[in-house]
């Protein structure tokens, strides 16, 4: 399951639910201060080097939710996948993506209000009217030049300089961190289709959602996934090494600033050049 | 008849990369050296007569010409560089390139049709030169994927020290899980060096 999961707080927003223009400024008002408490324990511990480089204070925990994870994956999660996208044809599941997608565009157009990026506001809007004309099955709107992306409470707060803080293994869900899981919280309460429908119809629409995403994303990558687990040596470290990676991305909507005045987004580069000519008693075959 | 096409292109290749060497700016060599490379490599992936053998040490040989594999396996390393022994440096600068080469050569098969497109490079911090560009598949749309070339310059080439794809470093991601596995072995070279033989044993015996 982590493996289905390690990317879908990037690919899919998560729990959502009803976001009432009135609930959403409640929200966004009562937002940072109860962010700004949580995160206070989190950012404490960064610092330059060793244990605190990978941000992850409670690693023992995380492999331990990991490895259960990992058995769920193979045991349920990765068979369905198989199946469904053996069986189902390709347009089918394109329409249930589409429509997994298209569900996300309230909490991804809150989120753009809330980052102050009206640009990508609009393309939000403009998305869920042109393919609501279908439910969102037909991703019309992707030819009219209004591709898609998702934003989601998380990346709200990382834009607004929240840093991340210590990394989490959710169990089900997979790899985040306080900052992310705080923002799936928020994106449950301000999402619609939270409130949407009769009380009997509203939890089994929401599971169903969440299943169904999972199975999307697991087939989507089938091979990527199952080579990553396969040829990594520490797998637990590559996943959460490349959720990290993926979510600073997130937050610049994936834009990776490089300029000579400020510092690129891969730090490491910067800290560790590495010197061939120093304490190289090797010949190189790189030289 | 398509392996001597194939041949053609590398060639092609091969002259286009001098032609080009002493024409326009860092920047315009430096999206050049990606085309080029780029071309050489789906030359080699997509020739449907060559001998999977052959296929792996031509892959060898183009990723020793155009990434710098001793920096790479030593950014990797971290710190724990200085910590190896010149025989422990020699045995994992060995495994190192070995996994790699075998990870890829094993997706050889998976290749249909994709295309790389350089949109751009800017210049990075110290002497990097970055390349941006897109792989895609002409055949799907919104298939498209942005991946960026962090390089180096040498002499008046270049040599590739990072592979970031939808900003996630191939020299990061790997970096954090070799360290991982020397952390949670009191930190132990060694343990990793025991880690990678048994890794590139389990990819040679899947090709």
């Amino acid at each position: 399951m982590l493996a289905a999961e390690y990317e879908m707080s990037v690919e899919n927003g998560e729990l959502q639910r009803q976001g009432l223009a009135r609930r959403l400024v409640r929200w966004s008002r009562l937002g940072p201060a109860l962010f700004g408490a949580l995160m206070l324990g989190a950012c404490a511990s960064a610092t330059s080097d060793g244990v605190a480089d990978v941000n992850d204070p409670i690693e023992p925990v995380n492999r331990a939710i990991f490895a259960v994870n990992d058995v769920l994956d193979q045991v349920v999660l990765r068979p369905v996948s198989y199946v469904y996208k053996e069986a189902v044809p390709d347009p089918i599941r394109d329409a249930v993506r589409n429509f997994l997608r298209w569900l996300k565009s309230p909490v991804t157009l809150a989120n753009d209000v809330m980052q102050g990026d009206w640009d990508h506001a609009k393309v939000t809007s403009a998305r869920f009217v042109v393919n609501g004309a279908l439910f969102g099955i037909v991703d019309a709107a992707d030819g009219l030049g209004l591709p898609y992306r998702e934003e989601d409470f998380g990346q709200t707060l990382g834009v607004h300089g929240v840093s991340e803080g210590a990394f989490l293994m959710l169990p089900l869900l997979g790899p985040s961190n306080v900052r992310d899981t705080a923002g799936l919280v928020v994106d449950y309460f301000i999402d619609p289709f939270t409130y949407l429908g009769e009380r009997d119809f509203r939890r089994p629409f929401g599971i169903g959602r969440r299943v169904v995403q999972a199975v999307d994303f697991r087939a989507e990558n089938f091979d990527r996934i199952d080579d990553l687990r396969n040829d990594s040596i520490d797998f637990y470290a590559k996943v959460r090494s490349i959720y990290r990676q993926q979510r600073k991305a997130a937050v610049n909507n994936g834009i990776i600033p490089i300029d000579e005045s400020t510092p690129d987004l891969s730090e490491e580069f910067d800290r560790h050049l590495p010197t061939p000519e120093a304490g190289a008693p090797l010949s190189s075959s790189g030289g | 008849m398509a392996g001597l096409r194939a041949f053609a292109l590398i060639i092609f290749a091969a002259v286009f990369v001098v032609s080009d060497a002493r024409a326009g700016s860092e920047g315009e060599r430096a999206e050049a050296f990606i085309d080029t490379l780029s071309a050489q490599a789906i030359a080699l992936v997509s020739d449907q007569e060559m001998k999977p053998d052959a296929k792996r040490e031509g892959f060898a040989k183009l990723l020793n010409e155009g990434f710098d594999m001793r920096w790479i396996g030593q950014f990797v390393l971290g710190r724990n560089w200085n910590l190896a022994t010149p025989e422990q440096r020699a045995e994992y600068l060995d495994l190192f390139e070995k996994i790699i080469v075998f990870t890829y050569s094993k997706r050889f098969n998976d290749y249909s049709g994709q295309q790389i497109q350089v949109t751009g490079h800017e210049k990075g911090n110290r002497k990097y030169v970055f390349v941006r560009s897109r792989i895609f598949d002409p055949k799907r749309s919104g298939s498209s994927i942005n991946v960026m070339w962090r390089m180096l310059p040498k002499g008046e080439s270049f040599k590739i020290v990072d592979v970031v794809i939808e900003g996630v470093s191939m020299g990061i991601s790997q970096r954090n899980e070799y360290n991982s596995v020397i952390q949670r072995n009191g930190g132990k070279i060694a343990a990793l060096i025991e880690a990678m033989r048994e890794n590139l044993a389990n990819l040679q015996t899947d090709s």
